[in-house]
């Protein structure tokens, strides 16, 4: 339709937004071929490497030649006070394009052994540097976004589905309805979300598979998530009940959920994608939260909440500050999709506001 | 007499707020099978509500105060949820006087139509769309199929009148509402879809409603025809009758 193009123009003119919404499809984009770009699968470990700092990539050998990539090995050493040092060695270890490595399934289906980089075992390659088990944290982020960056789109879309449905219905009958669902809603937002999270997360029982308990969690946020976006499409829906579109497909005699789904709820999206994008980073603090505090995704597998949960003594901060990288992800997303968000609701709003005038 | 479709027997309408300022007050007339009825008024005098009403469609400002209307024997003034919408598009259809409103502007008018086939036939399946054609071809749309696939704003506002008389005879109704379904085309477009109204009665001896505000369009085509003022019902020696017919010699 023109008016989305009209509000993608006045989108694009913010450079800003424009730029997050770059990076979060290379986000997105990393997500989806994490198996293929990260050097490490979830679970390889080294217990030689625990809290390895970042590796430093070389590029002239030792007698000052250009070689190629490479990097070095390292050796572990303990101070007086038992405190861990890594020292490069002289081994080197040229970083390998294409190689095979560990195998693993592309997109859970095609079966693949290649990884983007990678070197040869005994040598570990670590961009941002390892965690207390000596896994590569920059392998683990890109799996890891697999659950922290699906969880938000997964969870709004479900909660998004239950508050259009909600809202659609309690705007469309009005009266009885519309009272009892708008009670059930106030309730909903009533409870602190986080107690209410972790309440609910109390009810799952724990004995469940990693892929379970992402199910689970999805399902938690939404629950939470669906009541403020019923509340603001009942609004919407009580105008749009006006338009003498409706009145004519009464004339016709549509069934009333037919009419809500085919010629209300549509006229709502230009609002709802501006407020699925700014609910996102809500469900992602969510995941992190509860994986942080250890009711999230488990070990192995990797979330960018649960990364973090290293990172809850400042004293292994101090030594190894590169596990806070999962910090900076999660900072970058909800930014990017907050900025997104407001961009893309402020590109609307002209064209909201122009229409609420005639309606 | 069991050629009566429709019987409108005192039907009295005011609004919510004000009980005593009626819309439509004590309005009667009847519609006979495969006839044109043509009802006559100036603006504001009720005609787009009294339309409205045949549908059993009151706008929520308003209310029935007294009066029936029996469509084919039955009140629709009593009917519940479900037989109102058996019986809307089904059995009566309205095409509304402004088509630019009528039409969800994000949905095609293919689309349209062939939703408004599913809900009285839901089995029609993969023929519901040749009869879709079929309709915009009935109703004189030059290539149905470039027209069905467009959203209501690409037509100009003579095909979209067509096509909202296509919607409204998609299930194939008895009763035919047509709110002003010439106001907004030029003479010749005007005369082409009185054409069609005749061929409509001749072909699928549907009866018709036809609203309008031109009296001697009415007369040409309609068997009978009520004049509305303010309204009422009123007779041809009623002081507006008079103006009415003074406006059409000129
Ligand atoms: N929703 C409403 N609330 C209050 N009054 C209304 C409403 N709709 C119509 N009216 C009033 O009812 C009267 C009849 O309106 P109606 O639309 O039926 O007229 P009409 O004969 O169709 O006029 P036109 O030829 O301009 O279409 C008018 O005086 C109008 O102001
Ligand atoms: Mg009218």
């Amino acid at each position: 339709m023109s008016e989305m193009r009209l509000a993608w123009q006045r989108f694009v003119r913010d450079r800003v937004a424009f730029i997050a919404l770059g990076v979060l499809g290379l986000l997105y984009a990393l997500t989806l071929f994490a198996d293929v770009i990260a050097p490490y699968t979830l679970r390889d470990e080294s217990r030689l490497h625990t809290y390895c700092p970042p590796s430093a990539l070389h590029v002239l050998a030792a007698d000052g030649s250009f070689s190629g990539l490479y990097v070095r090995g390292v050796a572990m050493h303990y101070d007086e006070y038992r405190r861990r040092s890594y020292n490069e060695t002289q081994d080197v270890y040229p970083v390998k394009f294409f190689a095979r490595g560990e195998p693993y399934q592309l997109f859970g289906l095609v079966r693949m052994d290649r990884h983007l980089f990678s070197v040869d075992e005994p040598g570990r390659i670590y961009l941002l540097g390892a965690d207390s088990r000596g896994r590569d944290i920059f392998s683990r982020i890109l799996h890891g976004a697999r659950v922290s960056l699906t969880i938000g789109i997964l969870g709004v879309l479900i909660s998004f589905g239950i508050g259009l449905l909600v809202g659609g219905i309690a705007g469309y009958f009005g009266g009885h309805v519309d009272n009892v669902l708008m009670r059930l809603c106030e309730m909903v937002m009533m409870v602190p979300g986080f107690y209410l999270l972790l309440a609910l997360r109390a009810a799952v029982p724990d004995s469940l598979s990693s892929l379970q308990i992402y199910a689970a969690i999805t399902i938690i946020l939404s629950f939470i998530g669906w009541a403020g976006l019923a509340r603001v499409i009942r609004g919407m829906c009580l105008s749009l009940k006006e338009r003498d579109y409706v009145l004519a497909a009464w004339t016709m005699g549509l069934g009333d959920m037919e009419i809500i789904v085919r010629h209300i709820l549509p006229h709502t999206i230009s609002y709802s994608l501006a407020a699925v994008t700014l609910a996102v980073p809500g469900y992602i603090l969510g995941e992190s939260a509860l994986s942080l505090i250890g009711l999230g995704i488990q070990d192995p597998y990797a979330s960018w909440g649960n990364m973090l949960s290293e990172a809850m003594s400042i004293v292994r901060i101090q030594f190894a500050p590169w596990i806070l990288w999962p910090a900076f992800f999660i900072g970058l997303a909800v930014m990017c999709f907050n900025l997104v968000g407001d961009a893309w609701r402020d590109a609307w709003d002209p064209l909201l506001k122009g229409r609420g005038d005639n309606a | 007499m069991n050629d009566t479709r429709l019987l409108v027997k005192g039907l009295t309408v005011t609004l919510r707020e004000q009980p005593f300022t009626p819309i439509l007050k004590d309005v009667s007339f009847s519609v006979g099978r495969g006839t044109i009825t043509g009802i006559v008024g100036g603006s504001g005098s009720g005609k787009t509500t009294l339309a409205l009403a045949l549908l059993g469609l009151v706008p929520p400002a308003m209310r029935v105060k007294s009066g029936e209307i029996l469509f084919e024997g039955r009140d629709v003034l009593g009917m519940d949820a479900e037989e109102l919408r058996r019986l809307r598009g089904a059995r009566i259809s309205m095409s509304f006087q402004e088509p630019s409103g009528a039409f969800d502007p994000v949905v095609t008018i293919g689309a349209h139509i062939l939703a408004a086939m599913a809900a009285h036939n839901p089995s029609a399946g993969t023929l519901a769309r040749q009869k879709m054609l079929d309709l915009l071809a009935l109703v004189e749309v030059p290539d149905p199929r470039r027209v069905a696939a467009c959203y209501p704003h690409e037509l100009s506002g003579g095909l979209r009148q067509r096509a909202m008389l296509a919607l409204a005879l998609c299930a194939r109704p008895a009763l035919l509402v047509a709110d002003e379904p010439t106001s907004s085309l030029d003479v010749t477009l005007q005369a082409r879809v009185m054409a069609l109204f005749r061929k409509l009665r001749r072909e699928l001896g549907v009866s018709i409603v036809l609203i309008a505000h031109d009296l001697g369009m009415v007369r040409r085509l309609a068997d009978e025809t009520v004049i509305l003022s303010q309204g009422r019902v009123v007779g041809a020696d009623h002081a507006y009758a008079k103006a009415l017919m003074a406006a059409e010699e000129m």
